[in-house]
């Protein structure tokens, strides 16, 4: 009876550790905060690929395809004026997105897009639009190079070091709450300031450059 | 023989728990990043405001200016 009752503990013993490694073992994701996380979604706007964070020229009417892995809970999409919302997206959904007159086509009116998977983790993308802007810039961001005309967006990690530089002079204006950029000659250099930043460059005839920052704290590695 | 018995009903039992606990852990998850979403939602609407006021600041730059 004895010999018994010390193999039943033996077996209790065994079995409360494999729950308890099981415990440990269950899907932990990153520490999110609202503006910490690096955007690493990819999708495609009328077929062309991207990932993370672009600036799209604006049309009356884009198609966006968001790459949804199996499982996806949730596909949301937010801009300056309207939400809208996915349960269980398939992979191959897709958004007729037409901007809303004098509302999503004018100014700055970025879409959000976040998805949560299937582990409940968040996964995001930047999308800015150009909206008229003409002043061509050359953007140096997170080791990448582009001209961009009009309007740019850059994605890096908080507190890193950003350039961006213009043909003809031009003048700065940023928010208070922003990073000023420094001067040199033609080009200027900013420091990434966490979460959504804006950058207003003007040259002498009035041309503007509207640049977009987004710093995040937290790569996403999953 | 009842060891063996016993331990399999208690790694079914362990299974079962387990399994309850990752879908309760990953529903919690879901339901509290859908809850950042109301505020994360609005951060084109508040970059929006940002660059008006910095279109204001060049503006008062600009007729600052001497012309």
């Amino acid at each position: 009876m004895k010999v018994f009752g010390i193999k039943l503990s033996l077996v209790l013993l065994s079995g409360l550790g494999s729950f308890l490694i099981a415990c440990q073992s269950m899907p932990t994701g990153p520490s999110i905060s609202t503006k910490g996380l690096e955007a690493t979604v990819s999708f495609t706007i009328d077929g062309k690929p991207y990932t993370g964070a672009a600036t799209i020229q604006r049309k009356s009417n884009q198609k966006i395809q968001v790459n949804y892995p199996d499982g996806t809970k949730w596909g949301l999409f937010s801009t300056c004026h309207r939400v809208v919302k996915y349960k269980n997206p398939r992979s191959d959904s897709f958004w007729y997105y037409v901007p809303k007159m004098y509302l999503e086509n004018v100014d700055s009116c970025i879409m959000l897009h976040k998805q949560i998977d299937k582990n409940g983790n968040p996964h995001y993308a930047i999308i800015d639009f150009t909206a008229g802007e003409q002043l061509l810039a050359d953007v140096s961001c997170n080791g990448e190079s582009a001209k961009q005309t009009g309007a740019s967006l850059c994605q890096a990690l908080a507190g890193t070091y950003q350039k961006i530089s213009f043909d003809t002079p031009v003048q700065a204006y940023t928010d208070d709450k922003c990073d000023p950029p420094i001067k040199d000659s033609y080009f200027y250099t900013y420091k990434m300031t966490v979460g959504f930043c804006g950058y207003l460059f003007v040259d002498s005839k009035g041309e503007t450059h509207r640049h977009t920052t987004y710093g995040y704290e937290t790569l996403d590695l999953e | 023989m009842i060891d063996i018995v016993g331990k399999v009903a208690l790694l079914v039992i362990d299974l079962f728990v387990q399994n309850a606990q990752r879908k309760e852990e990953i529903a919690r998850r879901v339901m509290a990043s859908i809850g950042k979403w109301d505020r994360e939602a609005l951060q084109s609407a508040e970059l929006r405001d940002m660059f008006k006021r910095i279109e204001q600041k060049a503006k008062d730059a600009r007729d600052a200016r001497p012309t």
